[in-house]
This record gives structure tokens, C-alpha cells and sequence, in this order.
């Protein structure tokens, strides 16, 4: 299986090895999920201004997918409206469900365009987005 | 008997070091459910007609054996679904019979599996209060310190091996004090059960627990061993058909046990493997398994500790059988065993073994487990490390 290649690629592996992304960020909004089976966790945190993601971070703990797709999920919506980071984010849950996507949207992402095969890693794969979209839900409006 | 013949899957190239979970079965377990299906099927009890007689004493025969393969009389095996079933089927039965009620406290370790666990929080609500025993750091488990936590005891459940970190508890040494205080004791014999021999006749233990499936037996079936001393006072667990003497419309009265305990139709066929499954074991020796599953685990933990890369937990000696659990430093388990299982085709579990309270324990959210069984070789554990070295080098 190729996707075994992917998942483990060199990029992969160092974007969830970055350190870069992995910090609190102070006076941000912040919110956190598990995945109590595998006991992945991840807390997100976001600076909202006047509609647009000015900064963003993550903590956590997991298994390279999931650290790598938090990490990437960072560099995707900084500087981003909270309209576009909805966008990438309906686009990133059609590439999970096997579905059309804009890849021109996922940048780096795209990387995992296979996780839709593997149901077991789908969990870890998505664990940060699900926290993005909780959190989008209560910044609504900006 | 001849492991590549009896285990096909052998032929398939992959190293199957998830034991723990659930085994593979042989061609002989596979024979005698397939042979009930197409031959002799039928429901049990009060047929007259050929098949359904037939059905019954192959379903009987099947209890005498599984019952003699733990040194128990036929009428104290009771057929379950499984060790879940068995715990939960004892703990309820138990407080419907009054031999736990307000006030009575049982003692539990902190390194049980939720199968041995769950069951006990359940009677909280009948005012029962739980006691733990914790363990070291390593998730060890110290005899005396249960045995120093014994006062004013009903009931101990205890694994008789542990699930995540392999250790044998010394039972004689539990149970002769427990005994002593007058507690009744009941063992998960999950993991222990398949590779150690145990006989309760000479154990002296109240209550046992096991399932097939982890012996090469097939899922949806398992025991729940009670000595005779309660086989009458006992309530049933379940009610309904094949468990009854007189019915009105107000009122039943059961039929003995162990059937009194078996309502409704059971796993016939399980039950038939099941006993084809300690047939195997029987003939192939528990004194062989048991020393394959120590070498293999005494192997594993050298060439292991060899690597410094890797953590593992638990007592890393002679009383470790069968089970090792470990982590790459810096690697979650996913990734350990996604690329063992890629490369390597080797598989092991990953998580918390259904043993969480354990894992905040161990200070880790999950480990990597391998676990052996008669058909694992030396190879194997080879395998096993030359994978874990290269996923050191690739994302360690
Ligand atoms: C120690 C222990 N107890 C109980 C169980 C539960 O067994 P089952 O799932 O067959 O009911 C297991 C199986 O994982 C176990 O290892």
C-alpha cells in the first residue's frame, strides 16, 4: 500500500515534528478534543480580528498524523478570513470522505489525500479539525 | 499434530503477535463447528428426534471437557459469552443471592482490565464499595500488599495474569490468605486460563473467569466456573427458557444447575469448539505452551532491553508470561505498529488495553503490546525487533 509511504513521508514527518506551530498562545481563544482510544489529544488556539485569523497554535499529544495534520491545519488558516478557514475546512471533510476537493486549498494536506482508505487513521487525521470546527461554530460572526 | 497444517494463516507470512486480543484458531476447532453446523444440527434439550439428541450430548460432552480442562465437575461450568459476560453475569448474581449487599466491600488491583472492573463499579448503586490495590510505577502488583489489604473483605477479583503487563500473580500464595479471612475469591482467568494450567480443584478459588477466544477457541463464547458449595443458593442470572422446572403465569421455578443459569438457547456450536479447542491445547500439552510462551517471552524481553530507544513496562522478569508491553521513546504506538504491520508485516496491539486506570499509571496514554501463543517462534521476536529499529530510524 502506498499510503503507508505517504503518511510516513519525510514531509509528513517533519511538519509533525515542527516545533513551530506547537506553543500557547496568549489572550487566544482555545479549545481542546481526545480521542480516547488511541488517547490522542489536541488544543487548538486561535486569534480572531475583525473576521481574520491573525494568529494560531497548537498543543498536543499523538501519533504522527495527527500531530502533522494539527501542524498543517495551522499554517492553512493564519492570516486566513473565518469565510475561507470554512471553506478549507468543508474541503478538508470532502477529501476525508473521499469526495471532490479543491486541492488548491489544502496545500500541503493534500499529502493525506489517500486517508479516506484508511478508517482507522481517519480518526487521528481529522482530530484537530474537528476542535477547529467546534470553535468556528462559537466565533461565528467573527 | 503439525502447527503449519493445523494454522494456515501461518502460510501467509504473518507474524501474529496480538495473542492477548484474541488467538488464531486451528483447522480442528474449525472442523468440529462446521461439522455440528452441517451434521448434527439441532436445538438442545427435551427434543426427542435424533439430531436433537445428538446436539444435547455433543453440547454436554463439551461442557465435561472445558470443565476438566480447569479441574472443575461438569455441573460448576457454566457457558457464557465471555469473560465480560462471566464477570457481569457473577457480580449480579451475587447481590440478587445477598452475598454482597450495603456494607460489603470488595478489593480490586489498579491493573485490571474494564471486564474486571466495570461489573464491580455497577453495584456501587446497591451501596457495595470498592478497594484498590495499586501497583508500583511499573505497573507491578505486589502479593503482600493485597494480602495487607484484605480486612474486613467479601469478595477479591483479581486477574490471574495481566493483560498489559504479562505478570503471573502468585495465586496459591493470594488465595491461602484469603481464605484464611473467610473472602470468597474470584479470578479473570482472561489471560491466564490459556497459558498456564490451572486446576481450581486444587487452587481453591471460588469463582473463574475465562473466554475461548483467547485459547483457540471461537468468539461469542466463554465460561464462568462457580464451586458447587453455590450452585444452589446462587440466583440466576438471566431468565427466561431452558432454565426452568415449573412455570404459572405468576410464578417459576428453576431446574438445577448448571442449566439454571444457562436460559435461552446457548452457543451450541461455540460450545463445541470450545471444547475442540482444549482438546488441542490437551494434546499439544498446557506444560508446552506454558514454556513456549515463557521462552519466547524471556527472549523478547532481553533482545528488547538491548534496544535504548525503548521503555517497557512491567515486572521484566520470570514472572512476565506471554505478554510484553513497550514504546518506542518519542513514538506514539500508532505509528509503531502501522509501520511494523507495513513493513514487517508483524502485528501487535496498541492503545490501552481496556486497562485506562493502568495507563495514567504507567504515566503513557497507550503502549504497544506483543503477546505470544504456541505457534510463535523465536523468528518472530526477531522480526519484532528488526522492525522496531527501523522505525526508530525513520521517525524516531
Ligand atoms: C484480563 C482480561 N479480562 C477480561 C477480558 C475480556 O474478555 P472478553 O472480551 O473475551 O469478554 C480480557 C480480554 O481482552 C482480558 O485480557
Amino acid at each position: 500500500m502506498d499510503w503507508m509511504k505517504e503518511i510516513y513521508s519525510d514531509l509528513v514527518v517533519r511538519y509533525a515534528k515542527d516545533p513551530s506551530a506547537r506553543k500557547e498562545l496568549e489572550g487566544a481563544i482555545s479549545a481542546r478534543d481526545k480521542n480516547e482510544s488511541c488517547g490522542d489529544e489536541v488544543r487548538l488556539f486561535l486569534k480572531v480580528e475583525d473576521g481574520i485569523v491573525k494568529d494560531a497554535s497548537f498543543i498536543g499529544e499523538g501519533c504522527i498524523v495527527s500531530m502533522a495534520s494539527a501542524s498543517m491545519l495551522v499554517k492553512l488558516i493564519k492570516d486566513k478570513s473565518i469565510e475561507d478557514v470554512k471553506k478549507i475546512l468543508e474541503n478538508v471533510e470532502k477529501m476525508m470522505k473521499g469526495e471532490e476537493y479543491d486541492e488548491d486549498m489544502l496545500g500541503d494536506l493534500v499529502v493525506f489525500s489517500g486517508i479516506s482508505g484508511i478508517p482507522a487513521r481517519s480518526k487521528c487525521f481529522y482530530l484537530a479539525w474537528s476542535v477547529l470546527k467546534d470553535m468556528l461554530q462559537s466565533v461565528q460572526g467573527g | 499434530m503439525n502447527l503449519e497444517e493445523d494454522f494456515p494463516f501461518l502460510n501467509r507470512g504473518i507474524v501474529y503477535l496480538d495473542n492477548a486480543a484474541t488467538t488464531q484458531k486451528p483447522n480442528q476447532v474449525i472442523e468440529a463447528i462446521s461439522n455440528f453446523y452441517r451434521y448434527h444440527n439441532a436445538n438442545i434439550h427435551r427434543g426427542v428426534h435424533t439430531l436433537s439428541i445428538e446436539a444435547t450430548e455433543m453440547y454436554e460432552k463439551s461442557r465435561e471437557r472445558v470443565a476438566s480442562f480447569i479441574g472443575a465437575k461438569s455441573k460448576e461450568l457454566i457457558f457464557t459469552y465471555g469473560t465480560t459476560s462471566s464477570i457481569n453475569f457473577l457480580s449480579q448474581s451475587l447481590i440478587k443471592s445477598e452475598v454482597l449487599k450495603e456494607g460489603s466491600i470488595v478489593l480490586l488491583t489498579a491493573v485490571e482490565h474494564h471486564s474486571n472492573l466495570l461489573p464491580w463499579q455497577n453495584l456501587k448503586r446497591y451501596g457495595v464499595s470498592l478497594k484498590f490495590v495499586d501497583s508500583d510505577e511499573n505497573g507491578v502488583l505486589d502479593e503482600d500488599k493485597i494480602i495487607n489489604s484484605m480486612e474486613n473483605v467479601s469478595l477479591i477479583s483479581l486477574t490471574g495474569l495481566s493483560n498489559v503487563t504479562g505478570q503471573r500473580i502468585d495465586l496459591e500464595k493470594v488465595v491461602k490468605e484469603a481464605k484464611k479471612r473467610g473472602i470468597l475469591v474470584h479470578i479473570d482467568g482472561a489471560q491466564m486460563v490459556p497459558h498456564v494450567k490451572v486446576d481450581v480443584s486444587k487452587l481453591d478459588i471460588d469463582f473463574l473467569s475465562f473466554s475461548a477466544h483467547k485459547m483457540l477457541g471461537p468468539t461469542g463464547i466463554g465460561a464462568l466456573y462457580i464451586n458447587e458449595k453455590y450452585l444452589d443458593a446462587f440466583e440466576p442470572f438471566l431468565v427466561g427458557g431452558g432454565m426452568i422446572d415449573r412455570v404459572t403465569l405468576e410464578s417459576s421455578t428453576f431446574t438445577n444447575p448448571p442449566e439454571k443459569f444457562e436460559a435461552g438457547t446457548p452457543n451450541i456450536a461455540g460450545a463445541i469448539g470450545f471444547a475442540a479447542a482444549v482438546d488441542y491445547l490437551n494434546s499439544f500439552g498446557m506444560e508446552n505452551v506454558e514454556k513456549i510462551d515463557r521462552e519466547l517471552t524471556k527472549y523478547a524481553l532481553e533482545e528488547l532491553k538491548k534496544l535504548d530507544f525503548v521503555d517497557i513496562y512491567g515486572p521484566k522478569d520470570e514472572r512476565q508470561v506471554s505478554i510484553v508491553s513497550f514504546n518506542v521513546k518519542g513514538v506514539h504506538p500508532h505509528d509503531v505498529a502501522s509501520i511494523l504491520d507495513e513493513e514487517y508485516k508483524v502485528a501487535i496491539r496498541t492503545g490501552h488495553h481496556c486497562a485506562q486506570p493502568l495507563m495514567r499509571k504507567l504515566g503513557v496514554s497507550a503502549t504497544c503490546r506483543a503477546s505470544f501463543y504456541l505457534y510463535n517462534k523465536k523468528e518472530d521476536v526477531d522480526r519484532l525487533v528488526e522492525g522496531l529499529k527501523r522505525v526508530k530510524k525513520w521517525i524516531g
